[in-house]
């Protein structure tokens, strides 16, 4: 290999490694930022009223 | 007192077991034409070609009818002959489905509710044999019937999209307008209300090939389908009021409980004589609708937006 084409090897590595660099830095940002609010919500409860319910038929006829 | 059974498709063979009760026999118009059936008889057509010359054979006969069937232009021409089932003290039951059927009961429930009935809208989720899978496919491409502020419009097939949701597990599905007879019984028992649409559930691929013959063959079983009936109006104190119920089950055994019910109240004699359309006022609905939960369908109301405490 010439001169110039080891430098320009050793160029595009670098950027490579800049690159996997920035993405192991953002998913451990986004770790981090999901492991807060893992630990930091309630959770929530299911809802309580409203949606589909069985429906109550009357007895017999009112009339 | 004998239930003849006409048909021994999905519906047919449900209600056969659902009757296995009473005595049930089956009848073939093919291969005879004149029912043998006598007075207090009832009749359940769930066969797939025309309900009316046949049913006309039975009112002959002094024998009830039910009849099990989608078909706008069918249900019109079993209407009129409520006369031959009055002459003789019988009853001609139009449309005891799922939609119509079902719905109408359903609908009678809520109107129950309210002082007013202004709108009633339906819609319907899936199919139950070959036959209604086929009769689902070209509906999507006739005209569609609505009664729209106290007057019938004809709208096309496959238009009029809205988001319907159904109990789970279907939820949510997109429905459209289609060819079938829920609007023009709803009339029948509901002509106070102003507007009565009826949808069905489609897919894109549904509405793009339904002015086409079928692509493959229809499956022998839809699976579970659904009904949603929505009646709005006002309350005693005037304000308005929009009240929902659905129904989630296999088409096939909603229709099959549905017709079952009216057969039982038909045999037992707590229907009027004459034409007799699910809702109607002359109906104990609570009575039909105990019926049809008796036969396993679970009937559920909407009573609004989940929420948290």
């Amino acid at each position: 290999m010439s001169p110039g084409g080891a430098a320009a090897a050793g160029h595009y590595a670098l950027a490579a490694m800049k690159i996997v660099r920035r993405v192991l830095a953002a998913l451990m940002m986004a770790g981090i930022a999901a492991a807060g609010i893992r630990v930091k919500g309630r959770g929530g409860t299911p809802p309580q009223h409203g949606g589909w319910r069985p429906l109550e038929l009357p007895d017999r006829r009112a009339s | 007192m004998t239930i003849w059974l006409v048909g021994d498709g999905i519906v047919g063979r449900r209600l056969a077991r659902l009757l296995s009760a009473c005595d049930v026999r089956q009848h073939d118009p093919r291969r005879e034409p004149t029912p043998i059936a006598r007075p207090g008889d009832v009749a359940v057509l769930a066969h797939p070609v025309e309900h009316a010359p046949l049913a006309h054979g039975f009112a002959l006969r002094g024998a009830s009818v039910v009849t099990v069937g989608d078909d706008f232009d069918e249900a019109a021409a079993l209407l009129e002959l409520a006369p031959d089932f009055e002459s003789t003290g019988a009853t001609l039951v139009v449309g005891a489905a799922m939609s119509p059927g079902l719905s109408g009961l359903l609908a009678r429930h809520l109107a129950q509710q309210l002082a007013v009935v202004d709108e009633i809208h339906v819609a319907l989720h899936g199919t139950a044999g070959p036959h209604c899978a086929r009769t689902y496919h070209r509906s999507l491409s006739r005209r569609s019937h609505g009664w729209h502020d106290d007057e019938w419009v004809d709208y096309l097939g496959g238009s009029g999209r809205e988001l319907c949701w159904f109990p789970e597990p279907v939820g949510a599905r997109d429905c459209y307008r289609a060819d079938f007879a829920d609007p023009l019984l709803m009339h029948v028992a509901f002509p106070e209300a102003h507007r009565i649409s009826a949808r069905r559930s489609a897919r894109r691929r549904d509405r793009f090939t339904a002015r086409l013959p079928m692509l493959s063959a229809p499956h022998a079983e839809g699976r579970i389908g659904a009904l949603r009936v929505e009646v709005r109006g006002a309350n005693a104190a005037g304000s308005r009021e929009c009240l929902i119920v659905g129904v989630a089950e296999l088409v096939g055994t909603a229709t099959a409980a549905t017709a079952a019910a009216f057969t039982v109240m038909a045999l037992a004699g707590e229907l009027p004589s004459g034409a007799v359309v699910a809702g109607a006022r002359d109906i104990d609905t609570d009575a039909v609708l105990r019926h049809v939960e008796s036969f396993g369908v679970r009937l559920q109301e909407f009573t609004g937006v989940p929420q948290g405490a």
